[in-house]
């Protein structure tokens, strides 16, 4: 039996009745991704990796049972890990090794994960397909000459040809959730502040988010559970009151005409097979309005950029990072020489974006029009959530890019995040939920969106979906 | 709108290659033309910000990480090493 070919509650199962133990699992994962040509990982770490299960194996033979003791998890490289090199997938920070781990990895050590590795993002998780990778672009397991989405595009291919049951990624703009609709995953980007942010590094303070991808819906859930909670490393984390399941009888799905504006119709198809079905279970259809949507991909970039022009400030390879072998006439020149060589082109293009529209001149410009924008669309949210309960949309509009799109049309390719970003805009926890069909033998995905706080009964309902598709 | 890009990357301490800025001021313009939609929106009138207080306790903890936290700098007898910066 190909044991890398099930899911997180079979593991689970297996790993408790002692069918096989934590050892065995790792092994059959680790040899599977060492084998692997998708480059999904920067970095395997089999040393770290076993000796990980075999405490987990200890723990396991002294009577604990559940959670993630024992499960492999891959971890995206924008995620710090004490001893083992965080890249960013830039050349700014190729032989960084961190002093600390993330309160996520933290966590997920302390129950007993097994941390196979560190998967492959665009450089600093900006970008949508991998391409802005130092290390090289992933591929998508369905089929290599597409990209596998991004920046996540390590930890959802991974999942999806069976690398890791489970993985960590981050979410800034769609970061999680495009890449897990491209190749075919589960994924939630949770509700804001549910998971701590320190040690993921910075991009866009107040839209970053740590998410999971996993082939269940079930593994998701497990992985959310164990590295949610409030900490006090990141002052915008809380314990966020958990909603509780919702029923199917009754329950009122909000869908709008504006999200199947430029969608290709495979993907409105799937998306409306899906409401059928939740109808056919006794939900009901709402009509819903979300105007502010034409506002949501430019507030998303004026913000991100805005926000990730200063937090990429801090590197300067003065004190880690990048140090030009080239002779400098001082340390400005020197830190502008780490920075230019360090920083790949998208990443350099965000900064400026950013740096401009903080600038005096033209902060109130564009700066505060975003915010407000940003207000525009939580109120639509506001307004929507009195009428329904969920919100139900496809996630991505096409199929997954060919490689080469984005170098040509960075603006083309962003285009695919429009239903994402709305919700990365309000702090709202949403799910991609993969269904098959709609590009030929590439699956493609549905979005379900909900109020702060559903994060486990949206995923409850994707399990749902998924296990109906 | 425009930028002017080699001004704005200077001021964000990065340089571009001279060969490729056509091409990054071509991509940056695409997403300040997009963003042109957001001007219709009207923010006369003033929102104000308001905190919370998400201060914590001022409580030392074990500290003294000099040689993991060096171990990323380029160092010399200990400490980082720079350019010359006083004459």
């Amino acid at each position: 039996m190909d044991i890398t070919a099930i899911s997180y509650e079979e593991h689970r199962k297996n790993l408790d009745s002692g069918k096989y133990s934590a050892i065995e699992l790792t092994l059959a994962y680790l040899e599977k991704a060492e084998k692997s040509d998708l480059n999904a990982f920067i970095t395997i770490d089999r040393d770290g990796a076993l000796s990980a299960a075999e405490e987990a194996d200890r723990r396991l033979s002294l009577g604990e049972r559940g959670g993630v003791l024992g499960i492999p998890v891959a971890v995206k490289d924008n995620i710090v890990t004490k001893g083992l090199r965080t890249t960013c997938a830039s050349r700014m920070l190729e032989n960084y090794i961190p002093p600390y781990d993330a309160t996520a990895i933290e966590k997920l050590r302390g129950l007993g994960a097994v941390i196979i590795g560190k998967t492959n993002l665009d450089e600093f998780a900006m970008g949508c397909t991998t391409e802005t990778s130092y290390f090289g672009r992933t591929l998508n397991p369905y089929d290599k000459n597409l990209t596998p989405g991004g920046s996540s595009g390590g930890s959802c291919a991974a999942v999806a040809a069976g690398l890791v049951p489970v993985a960590l990624g981050s979410d800034t703009g769609g970061s999680i959730r495009q890449p897990a609709a491209f190749c075919g995953v589960f994924a939630i980007n949770p509700t804001y502040g549910k998971v701590s942010r320190s040690g993921l590094v910075a991009f866009a303070s107040s839209l970053d988010r740590i998410g999971v991808a996993a082939s269940s819906a079930m593994g998701a859930k497990a992985f959310l559970s164990a590295i949610s909670g409030k900490d006090p490393l990141d002052a915008t984390s809380r314990d966020v009151p958990d909603i509780g399941d919702f029923t199917l009888k009754g329950l009122r799905i909000g869908i709008a005409d504006e999200f199947f504006e430029g969608c290709a119709e495979a993907i409105a198809d799937e998306t409306l097979k899906v409401l059928r079905l939740l109808e056919s279970l006794g939900a009901k259809a709402v009509k819903i309005s979300f105007p502010s949507l034409k506002y949501a991909l430019s507030a998303y970039h004026i913000i991100s950029s805005a926000e990730a022009s200063s937090n990429l400030a801090r590197f300067d390879g003065i004190r880690y990072g990048h140090r030009t072998s080239d002779a400098a006439s001082g340390i400005e020149d020197m830190i502008t020489k780490n920075r230019s060589e360090g920083f790949g082109e998208e990443v350099k293009r965000r900064i400026v974006i950013g740096t401009h529209v903080l600038s005096v001149s033209d902060k109130d410009k564009y700066l505060k029009k975003a915010y407000a924008a940003r207000d525009m669309i939580k109120a639509d949210y506001d307004k929507a959530f009195d009428k329904c309960d969920i919100i139900l949309s496809p996630t991505v509009v096409s199929a997954p890019y060919e490689k080469g799109l984005f170098e040509k049309s960075p603006v083309s390719v962003y285009y695919g995040d429009r239903l994402l970003v709305p919700s990365s805009l309000s702090g709202l926890p949403s799910v991609a939920v993969p269904v098959e069909g709609a590009n030929g033998d590439i699956p493609t995905s549905v979005l379900l969106t909900a109020r702060a706080g559903a994060d486990l009964p949206l995923l409850s309902l994707a399990e749902l979906i998924g296990g109906a598709e | 709108m425009t930028i002017d890009t080699k001004h704005t990357a200077a001021l964000a301490k990065i340089a571009f290659d001279e060969t490729a800025l056509d091409d990054v001021e071509r991509k940056i313009a695409d997403v300040m033309k997009d963003a042109e939609v957001l001007l219709e929106i009207d923010t006369s009138e003033e929102e104000s910000l308001s905190l919370a207080d998400t201060l914590r306790e001022d409580i030392p903890k074990e500290g003294n990480l000099r040689d993991e936290i060096l171990a990323g700098a380029v160092t010399k007898d200990g400490c980082v090493s720079v350019p010359r910066v006083v004459e």
